[in-house]
């Protein structure tokens, strides 16, 4: 087919390496701010939103790419 | 820049311990839905977090966490995510009514009194819950019927026939309908359970099982829906008073996407009765760890003789040990069985290969 997407020629592998890197960008971004940002999730009340949605992010991108590691190494689901 | 006292520094070895335990109960938990957040709260208040942050933290790895092992499983057609959604619900008034409870005991008989409650809630649930999965298990064990189709046992034949109108509610696993007046007190136990010993699942998932005759890897993969749905509001609770320490959290849940990624795998090469015997195994085993710790907590109450200090050190050395050996053989079954699975299914995948060509 001509008029696929270019998303669909994305290799899983380039895929997991891509989610693994914003991932990583993630932590580095977290735990060089930890002050900041601890500051900024610990302060209660509608600041809830904010460790809910850094976690939501994680879970995103860090799933896709643990999905994706285990994959590239042999550990798959039985079909 | 200044952080609340509640925040410990973090050095590089407390990291990658909280990384493997976080690796370790997130292999448990894609396995039998839950079961790998009990060690996480006493393994970060091992480090020197308060008990407080430990639990908002724990709360706040566990929903994205069961969120990647519930959508992982639902793409293996194991989730009934209606069950999940009105399970959860329920599990949540449970939560909230649960940490009343808690609130009110700690406000009543101090840390000893709310220390004793959690222990005799874990060694009485654990023991009878834990003691019935585990009798299950070895039954179909020694009965040879490892490789048949699990059906529903009396109690829940009998559930699945109580008919109120109105109540009624379809649920594709059972394929049957169950009142939801049925539903809802086994999520409210749930909750309740979550927010004592924060392992809902020890309650949530035999409850689907026996009561409601959910077969046991659905039951497993159900509950981490019934986990997102509890984990979220628990979350919020603690947010709101500015408790989580997102570090803490985001390192466990590091940890824990990897782990839970090989769990739910494991769960397509296994038979069903393996989740009841990871389970079992692991709920005697937490039992005898809570066991240890109940003499420390009479003592501090006053309702048996002092101890010395190096006593309870020691108990609570002993207990903490346990807890940890229980997820370590936990995850050692589920990688086991995950490892002979996948060498079987190779060995088969090779056999028909070999058959074709031969043809």
């Amino acid at each position: 087919m001509t008029n696929e997407s270019p998303q669909r020629n994305i290799s899983p592998a380039t895929k997991t390496a891509v989610m693994g890197a914003i991932t990583l960008a993630i932590y580095v971004t977290l735990f060089s701010l930890e002050g900041h940002i601890l500051n900024l999730t610990s302060q209660g009340k509608w600041s809830f939103v904010i460790p809910i949605g850094i976690a939501f992010t994680v879970s995103y991108f860090h799933g896709a790419f643990t999905s994706g590691f285990w994959d590239a190494l042999g550990v798959k689901a039985k079909k | 820049m200044e952080v609340s006292a509640n925040f410990i520094d973090l050095t590089a070895a407390g990291m990658a311990y909280l990384f493997i335990v976080g690796f370790v109960g997130g292999l448990v938990s894609g396995f039998i839905g839950s079961g790998g957040a009990f060690v996480l709260t006493p393994a970060m208040m091992s480090i020197g977090v308060p008990g407080i942050v430990a639990v908002a933290s724990n709360m706040c790895h566990k929903f994205p966490k069961a969120l990647v092992g519930a959508i992982k499983r639902a793409k293996y057609g194991q989730v009934d995510l209606k069950l999940g959604l009105v399970m959860g619900a329920s599990a949540e008034a449970g939560v909230l009514y649960g940490a009343h409870i808690q609130e009110a005991i700690k406000k009543t008989f101090g840390d000893a009194g709310s220390n004793l409650y959690v222990s005799v809630a874990f060694v009485v649930v654990l023991a009878i819950v834990g003691g019935y999965v585990m009798r299950d298990a070895i039954k179909i064990y020694r009965s040879g019927n490892m490789h048949e189709e699990e059906t529903a046992g009396p109690l829940a034949r009998w559930i699945q026939s109580i008919h109120i109108p109105g109540t009624m509610v379809y649920f594709d696993s059972i394929k049957a309908k169950v009142s939801v007046l049925i539903t809802i007190p086994l999520g409210f136990a749930t909750g309740m359970l979550a927010a004592t010993i924060a392992v809902g699942g020890f309650v949530g998932v035999p409850s689907m099982m026996y009561v409601l005759g959910v077969p046991s890897m659905m039951a497993s993969a159900t509950e981490l829906v019934i986990a997102f749905v509890m984990g979220v509001g628990g979350t919020i609770k603690f947010a709101w008073g500015g408790f989580v320490d997102i570090r803490l959290a985001m390192i466990i849940l590091a940890g824990s996407l990897f782990g839970i990624q090989i769990g739910a795998i494991g769960t397509t090469y296994v038979k069903p009765f393996m989740i009841k015997v990871v389970m079992g195994v692991i709920m005697v085993t937490v039992l005898f760890s809570r066991a240890f710790v109940i003499p420390v907590y009479l003592s501090q109450l006053g309702l048996i003789e002092p101890m010395t200090e190096a006593t309870t050190k020691l108990l609570k050395n002993i207990s903490f040990s346990i807890m940890i050996l229980a997820l370590i053989v936990g995850a050692a079954i589920v990688l086991k069985a995950l490892i002979q699975g996948m060498r079987e299914h190779k060995q088969q995948h090779a056999s028909i290969e070999e058959a074709v060509a031969a043809d």
